[in-house]
């Protein structure tokens, strides 16, 4: 493991940030839930309003998400989930998938931040841009096949494509599109759990609660 | 609704039933009855069919055919305004006298000839009616039609004759006029059986002179414009509480539940028969415990309406499980990789230590 360095605790995340994260996985595990129940899964039986309640939280999700990239736009935070910075965070989850396997080194926290600048040089573990572009990808493809399904007459356009996939999957075009609805909700359950779980690891669950959180300082003597 | 109807209120009843919706305003339908006080001559064509949608039509109410056929009369000639001039399964002539009366329908007064075509139409060989096979009987009278009236899912999309494994090509009406090059408007009225009071209704659109909205499949918006699921079903409230039945008939009086589970493809069937009903309008699939097969649709039984009883297919299936299971496997899988990860870090911190 790399030698413990100077920290300094920093806000991490602001409050609209924190909030929205926090507001948006609520909404996920409320959709997650209903979700369940809907589709007659595991035997999930929780309330008897579950389609209101899910599509009015995934209409509130839309918005809570639309929020979230503005804020982060706007804040210009943006720029550390650039799509230009997808090759380093795949460099980075090789790294982090040799060493959960045990056939490479420990991988060192990236996170740096400049005591001098006041600023972040890497805010992010950069597995989270991938994590981030794949919830960006997932959520579309769920956002979209859900309001085709629960807006059909608005929304029959999408019809389309299911009508196109029907053939090379099998089915027909309702049917696709409520398998790829389902499926990438699996999918994106687990990036959660993955998600999560690297969090716990890096230790940066505080600051999405908190706000603060004890960041490695760049070594500027090192540096010279 | 065992009422029987004069002639005005069967009109009036017409209105009801959103004929009135195919037309401008009202002033229109009466000149258009007007102008269409003269004989119709149908010419009603069997192909692959079970004749269900004959018995189907046959027991229309409200009214009945035997009120159509003796109170709409044209003028005071007391002949129904509508004369069936070949009908296979009901007229009394039989052998080469029957035969002719297609010819007399053929000779009947121009824009007043309806063709109404139940059954779907399959290769040479397999269908043949006097001695001629069907193909060319349904390619010559198609010639002569005015109007031509697919009713049934046979003939509008193949039905039943037409699903995989068939040996025999069974195609709809309008699929057949392709392929022969002959290009006229087919309307479709799908379901299986056909439903009477979409038939009925369509005859006397056209007899107004009204030719009813077709959505892209060919269908009536009239009778087609509803999605089954979206907004008809009586079961739907189930549907959104999450309330599922597993099995068929496994409820009782008071504990029902959504038939989603049990393989209704209601999501996918453009349909009005929870409004319209059958049987002098008193019951339907659904409401009698069965699961919709959205027999409306153009792909069925294939499709997403196969298998019937079971929940509708999903992504394509390996080792026959569905989407759920896979994405229940990953979630699974990632859990577990997690936890294999975590235990192996609490044993290296330990050993550390």
């Amino acid at each position: 493991m790399k030698k413990e360095g100077e920290r300094v605790v920093v806000e991490r995340h602001h409050i609209g940030i924190r909030f929205l994260h926090w507001l948006i996985f609520l909404e996920g595990v409320v959709l997650g839930i209903t979700g369940l129940q809907l589709g007659g899964l595991y035997s999930v039986s929780i309330t008897e309003q579950v389609w209101m309640i899910h599509v009015v939280v995934g209409l509130a999700l839309i918005c809570s998400c639309a929020a979230l990239v503005y804020y982060l736009l706007a804040t210009n935070e943006f720029r550390w989930f650039s799509i230009r910075r997808i090759p380093l965070s795949i460099k980075f989850f090789i790294k982090e998938f040799k060493a959960w396997f045990g056939i490479g080194p420990a991988v060192e926290e990236p996170i740096i931040y400049d005591k001098e600048k006041k600023e972040y040089v890497e805010k992010l573990i950069p597995s989270v841009i991938i994590v981030w572009w794949v919830y960006v990808v997932l959520g579309l493809i769920i956002i979209i096949t859900g309001l085709t399904m629960a807006f059909p007459n608005v929304f029959s356009f999408f019809y389309i494509f299911g009508d196109f996939l029907a053939p090379i999957f099998g089915g027909g075009e309702y049917s696709v599109i409520r398998a790829l609805h389902r499926f990438s909700s699996y999918l994106l359950a687990s990036v959660v759990i993955m998600h999560s779980y690297a969090v716990w690891v890096f230790k940066c669950l505080r600051s999405m609660v908190f706000g603060d959180r004890a960041e490695p300082v760049k070594e500027r003597a090192k540096e010279r | 609704m065992g009422l029987r109807f004069t002639r005005r209120d069967f009109l009036k009843s017409m209105t009801m039933f959103g004929v009135s919706a195919m037309l401008i305003n009202k002033t229109e339908i009466v000149k258009a009855l007007t102008q269409s006080k003269d004989y119709w001559h149908i010419c009603w064509l069997n192909g692959a069919t079970c004749s269900g949608c004959e018995v189907s039509f046959i027991q229309h109410t409200d009214p009945d055919l035997i009120d159509i056929l003796t109170s709409i009369t044209v003028g005071e000639s007391g002949l129904p305004i509508a004369l069936p001039d070949y009908m296979q399964v009901v007229h009394p002539a039989s052998g080469s006298l029957a035969m002719e009366f297609i010819d007399l329908w053929k000779e009947a007064k121009e824009k007043r000839r309806i063709l109404i075509v139940v059954g779907s139409v399959q290769n040479p060989g397999f269908c043949e009616i006097g001695g001629r096979d069907f193909r060319d009987l349904l390619k010559e009278t198609s010639k002569f039609a005015d109007y031509i009236i697919a009713f049934g899912s046979c003939s509008s999309f193949g039905g039943i004759p037409r699903a995989k494994g068939n040996v025999t090509g069974a195609k709809s009406v309008s699929d057949f006029l392709k392929e022969v090059g002959i290009v006229k408007p087919v309307i479709n009225l799908p379901r299986c059986p056909g439903h009477p009071d979409s038939l009925v209704l369509t005859l006397t659109s056209v007899m107004i002179g009204v030719i009813p909205v077709l959505d892209t499949y060919g269908r009536p918006i009239d009778f087609y414009g509803t999605n089954m699921h979206q907004e008809l079903c009586p079961y739907r409230p189930f549907y959104d509480r999450g309330i599922f039945i597993t099995k068929p008939g496994d409820y009782k009086p008071g504990e029902e539940g959504c038939r989603y589970k049990i393989g209704c493809k209601g999501p996918i069937a453009q349909t009005d028969c929870a409004l319209r009903k059958w049987n002098e309008h008193i019951s339907y699939c659904v409401e009698v415990g069965a699961p919709c097969i959205a027999c409306s649709e153009p792909n069925f039984p294939d499709g997403d309406t196969s298998p019937f009883w079971k929940e509708m297919p999903g992504l394509p299936t390996i080792l026959n499980a569905p989407a759920e299971v896979w994405g229940s496997a990953i979630v699974a899988a990632t859990t577990i990789g997690c936890a294999v990860h975590f235990a192996r870090k609490m044993i290296k911190e330990k050993k550390e230590r």
